[in-house]
């Protein structure tokens, strides 16, 4: 990679400081950090993009080779791959292939035979509404994946799942100032100077 | 789609409220040109915002004055080019199918007249998105289908409408590169056009006894204002996964507009229609219908306006 290439993929001009080249790389590492992407089709890009800040980022800081900071390359579906679970009870056999399969992004397939385990456990709630989320299936999504957390509460697997699609609406869009208005402003400081008055102190010196 | 997909206006900077604006009549403009002059009684909000998204990862091309036809008057700036012209298309398209969904569903006088206002504006759009009518058709037929057995199920229905602005988002004139994340942007707004639709029209389709999947998934229209909380989850969580997909579009100087139209202007009218029920007293739920009919009117009223 040309250090001009590096510096188109990081955004900054030529020439730019360390702190700017820093700056730029951190803003963009937040932006297609992998956390975001968990079961979401675009993962892959993300990783891809990624990989080529991190690279743009090495280039300019002249540390080719190092693995820089808190970025990592690891895409979000990687958590599947290779039967990482921990389960080992009933069926577990099934459940490692359901997983192989969602790390493939075979959804049809997994669904199939996620439905041909007779045993509705936390594990199968987990994988189903795993299922659902890739499809866009939000509902029974959150859901079956409340169910999981709810049936093996222990598990923080299920329960970072969980946490993970209930957190991300909630700051989505939300007012940005404290939605407070002249009313409550005005008494705020009605009561602010009342409390002063008692104390001592003088807020408002016509009451 | 039925026009809640619109930009905050206050976050916008003026050049580019006017930049949006001058889309809205190109989309207008184009559907006179290529579709119907009836067409263009059929415009929504909507159909700007896949024209600006379109261009927003384009040069930027410069708006033309023109007089508005409706209200000669004025003259108003027109943007041109392509994403235009494929907003006015699928404009026309959607509103067609609208239409036939309003026949079965709803109101057959209007939905009959409408389609046959659409039918050469129809004709004439789907020859050139052909490309598109399977994906359409399909989401169309899906969702005609769960309408008749009545479906309960919120993501059914909601998924089935997101089939068919999948394949307008992914469709449009962009660089390969943006195909997927368009796709799944497309989805997820599809999903949350489909359900605050449905949230939104909670009382009027009780009273009239169409068909409205939350109103069947929970009993009834009070039943389904109580679940406000689940409602907000599935409104805002597909929000932010269509907003996932933004950093992968080519940024350009409209990019500003596509960014807050998804993530301010979609949200702030998610959290306001959600608080739509909040005040409604129990005992006076005739009194408060005619309130929010008199509030849907002046809204309607202040839209008009606005487009004046």
């Amino acid at each position: 990679m040309s250090f001009s290439e590096a510096y188109e993929i990081l955004g900054v001009r030529e020439g730019a400081s360390e702190d700017e080249i820093r700056r730029a790389y951190r803003d963009l590492v937040k932006k297609y950090h992998p956390d975001q992407y968990v079961n979401n089709p675009l993962s892959d890009l993300a990783a891809e993009k990624l990989k080529a800040i991190n690279e743009a980022y090495d280039v300019l800081t002249k540390k080719e080779g190092a693995s820089s900071g808190s970025s990592g390359s690891s895409s979000g579906r990687a958590r599947y791959s290779g039967g990482s679970s921990s389960y080992s009870g009933e069926y577990a056999a099934d459940f490692a292939r359901v997983r192989q399969l969602l790390s493939a992004n075979n959804l049809n397939a997994a669904e199939t035979v996620l439905q041909g385990i007779p045993l509705q456990n936390a594990e199968w709630c987990y994988l189903y509404g795993i299922i659902q989320m890739r499809r866009g299936a939000y509902d029974s999504a959150r859901d079956y994946l409340s169910r999981a957390s709810s049936m093996d509460p222990g598990n923080t697997e299920y329960r970072n799942a969980y946490e993970a699609i209930t957190r991300s609406y909630r700051s989505y869009g939300a007012p940005r100032d404290g939605g407070m208005d002249m009313c409550q402003v005005c008494q705020t400081l009605w009561c602010m100077d009342c409390c002063c008055e008692m104390m001592g102190g003088d807020f408002i010196r016509c009451c | 789609m039925f026009g809640y997909l619109t930009p905050e206006k206050g976050e916008l900077k003026v050049k580019e409220y006017e930049v949006y604006r001058a889309h809205y009549c190109g989309v207008c403009f184009a559907l006179k040109k290529r579709c119907s002059l009836i067409s263009c009684a059929s415009l929504t909000y909507d159909s700007a915002f896949l024209s600006v998204l379109g261009a927003s990862m384009q040069p930027l091309e410069p708006a033309s004055l023109f007089r508005c036809p409706f209200k000669p008057y004025r003259r108003v700036n027109v943007a041109k080019g392509e994403c235009t012209d494929y907003a006015a298309d699928a404009n026309a398209i959607l509103a067609k199918k609208k239409c036939e969904d309003d026949r079965i569903d709803g109101n057959p006088l209007r939905g009959t007249l409408g389609s046959l206002a659409l039918n050469r504006a129809f004709r004439k759009a789907s020859k050139r998105l052909s490309a598109l009518l399977p994906g359409i058709d399909g989401g169309m037929n899906r969702l005609a289908a769960l309408e008749a057995e009545g479906c309960d199920r919120i993501d059914e229905p909601a998924l089935a409408f997101a089939q068919v602005t999948e394949s307008l988002f992914s469709g449009m004139p962009a660089p390969k590169t943006a195909k997927e994340p368009l796709s799944w942007m497309g989805r997820n707004l599809g999903r949350w056009l489909y359900l605050i639709d449905a949230w939104d029209d909670l009382d009027k389709d009780e009273k009239k006894g169409n068909y409205n999947v939350l109103i069947n998934q929970f009993g009834s229209a009070k039943a389904a204002k109580e679940q406000k909380e689940r409602i907000a989850f599935n409104l805002l969580h597909s929000l932010y996964e269509a907003s996932t997909a933004l950093p992968f579009l080519p940024a350009g100087p409209l990019s500003p507009i596509v960014d807050n139209t998804v993530r301010e202007g979609a949200a702030q009218r998610s959290r306001k229609l959600l608080a739509k029920y909040d005040k409604a007293p129990c005992s006076t739920d005739g009194i408060h219908d005619t309130i929010a009919e008199i509030n849907d009117s002046a809204c309607h009223l202040a839209d008009t306006q606005e487009e004046i």
